[in-house]
């Protein structure tokens, strides 16, 4: 396992966002967050990558514990992430959003004598490729189409080579050729760097096409837990998530 | 059609550079002292701008460290009888080291908070200053720096000042091309992302702060020196709009665009100081209007009319 989450809590107010959640992630395995709107999807997210701090429970990484670290640490220990709602540098162009999470992965935000303009010119172009951006590398990320900038994103978590990738929604918003892409890409990163992705979704389709385990959380806590296969025939979850689509 | 353009800026250079040094062949005293006010106004409003433009923060308190620069060397040259060149390192140091202190419990905030705390703090100095008599000389300030007689003459300390102006600001040019440079900037456009790429953004923020503190200290040292003497009205939070609203009119998403601002608001104050005493509300004016109609200041309208 290279994420084990332990009975993680976390409330705000009298609402109870994630309650007991324990799960473990296979190492190199794509794994899905599914659950009805309000399920505690982001929050969990959020309490993994340190965005959040939890109120009890643990989230140990590769055997460290990472449950109190700040979110920098916890990406330079390597998990990366993307968020639901687009997260860009929108007035720097494709490019330096890239740059920026190289110079910080490379160690070199300190450097305050050297010019940047030439620093991982290949590293950033390499990556940029690798999200189908080389052609829009001089655009500002801003006016970037939504499509894109979702790939963008998707590129700057990449950037800081994570051995966990933390997908927030990375196909939200998108339309059905956009997704195919995106799951595309996904995919063969992946692969290619033997990457382990932990995602949350809406769309069922893009759940059960790339994901090889699937947790459903309702109301902040687990509902059910196994293959697509399983998933799909659940009776509890066709009855408060998958049964309320149709 | 780019290098053409590089090519009239690098002469554009070329012509400040020769007009700056000049001056005191043909002009009248009274106007190399208002260019050597220019100059150090400009590196003042281009070390602030690396926290506002490029940091992305609001510096409400820049004053704090443009009077402690002030005071640092003429109280190490009345008091001490320190040599020149140590007073003025030691009027960049001792206002870095409070930027340490101020930015460490100010950066914690962000937006309007962190405005009001830098403001609170930088008044709690200028308190300080005004009572403290024996010290700092209160309300009269203190007056008659000994100066050596190779820089006394106006004219020689006009070079002088544009040696040390120009050195500080190629520092600061290279800082905001550096990577440090580049983290500040994706600060300022998305601080949560640069935290999940791996940046200690409150760390990286206080060596800003510290910068722009260093360099704060040596424009208000130099001041000081300008006018022989440290005044408390150095650190009052005038000052801290006054250089907030130089990077505003120039503009703060560009390196010179601050210095454009200073270089208008010095002309601009020299010309209303002759009309009437209420210069402040004619600045205050200019300010409204700024933020109604060029929000990217001179630099960014430039910048519109070259992209439409």
């Amino acid at each position: 396992m290279i994420l084990q989450v332990k009975v993680l809590s976390k409330s705000f107010g009298g609402l109870r966002a994630v309650h007991n959640v324990s799960l473990g992630v296979k190492k190199k395995s794509i794994h899905a967050i599914i659950g009805p709107n309000g399920a505690g999807k982001s929050t969990f997210f959020n309490l993994i990558s340190g965005h959040l701090h939890a109120d009890e429970g643990e989230v140990i990484f590769k055997g460290e514990n990472i449950t109190k670290m700040p979110p920098h640490r916890i990406c330079r220990k390597g998990i990366g992430r993307s968020f639901q709602l687009i997260s860009i540098f929108p007035n720097l162009d494709a490019f330096e959003n890239i740059r920026v999470a190289k110079l910080a992965w490379f160690r070199k935000s300190l450097n305050l004598f050297s010019s940047s303009e030439k620093m991982f010119r290949a590293e950033c172009e390499e990556i940029l490729d690798m999200v189908g951006l080389s052609a829009r590398s001089a655009d500002l990320a801003g006016t970037l189409a939504y499509g894109h900038q979702k790939q963008l994103e998707l590129g700057i978590a990449l950037s800081v080579n994570p051995e966990l990738l933390l997908l927030d929604e990375p196909t939200a918003g998108m339309s059905i050729a956009e997704t195919a892409t995106q799951l595309k890409i996904i995919e063969r990163v992946a692969k290619d760097h033997g990457l382990t992705v932990l995602f949350t979704e809406h769309d069922m389709e893009v759940v059960f096409s790339i994901a090889e385990k699937i947790t459903v959380l309702d109301q902040g806590q687990i509902l059910a837990e196994g293959e697509p296969g399983d998933i799909r025939n659940n009776e509890k979850v066709k009855r408060v998530y998958l049964g309320k689509r149709g | 059609m780019r290098a053409l353009s590089l090519i009239r800026q690098k002469w554009l250079w070329v012509l400040i550079v020769i007009f700056l040094l000049t001056v005191p062949f043909y002009g009248s005293f009274y106007y190399v002292r208002l260019l050597n006010e220019m100059a150090i106004f400009v590196l003042f409003a281009i070390a602030t701008n690396l926290m506002l433009g490029y940091g992305g923060t609001m510096p409400f308190g820049q004053a704090a460290f443009f009077g402690t620069g002030a005071y640092t060397c003429t109280l190490l040259l009345m008091k001490a009888g320190l040599p020149l060149p140590l007073a003025l390192i030691a009027a960049g140091l001792l206002p870095a080291c409070l930027a340490v202190i101020i930015g460490f419990f100010s950066l914690r905030l962000t937006g309007i908070y962190f405005a009001m705390i830098t403001l609170a703090f930088s008044m709690m100095i200028w308190g300080v200053a005004w009572k403290w008599y024996s010290f700092t000389g209160g309300d009269d300030g203190l007056v008659g720096i000994p100066l050596p007689s190779l820089v006394a003459p106006v004219i020689n300390y006009y070079y002088l000042c544009l040696v040390i102006v120009a050195c500080c600001l190629l520092l600061l040019f290279i800082i905001v091309r550096s990577p440090f440079g580049t983290i500040l900037m994706a600060i300022r456009e998305n601080r949560v992302r640069t935290e999940f790429v791996g940046i200690n953004v409150r760390m990286h923020l206080l060596i800003g702060f510290v910068i722009s503190g260093f360099f704060c200290g040596v424009a208000g040292a130099l001041f000081a020196l300008l006018s022989r003497g440290a005044f408390t009205e150095y650190l009052n939070y005038t000052s801290s709009v006054e250089v907030v609203l130089m990077c505003i009119l120039g503009g703060v998403f560009s390196f010179v665009g601050p210095a454009l601002g200073a270089v208008i608001i010095i002309i601009l104050e020299s010309m209303i100081s002759t009309y009437t005493q209420y210069s402040l509300v004619v600045m205050g004016v200019i300010l409204i209007l700024l933020v109604h109609f060029l929000p990217g200041g001179i630099v960014g309208l430039k910048q519109q009319i070259k992209g439409s």
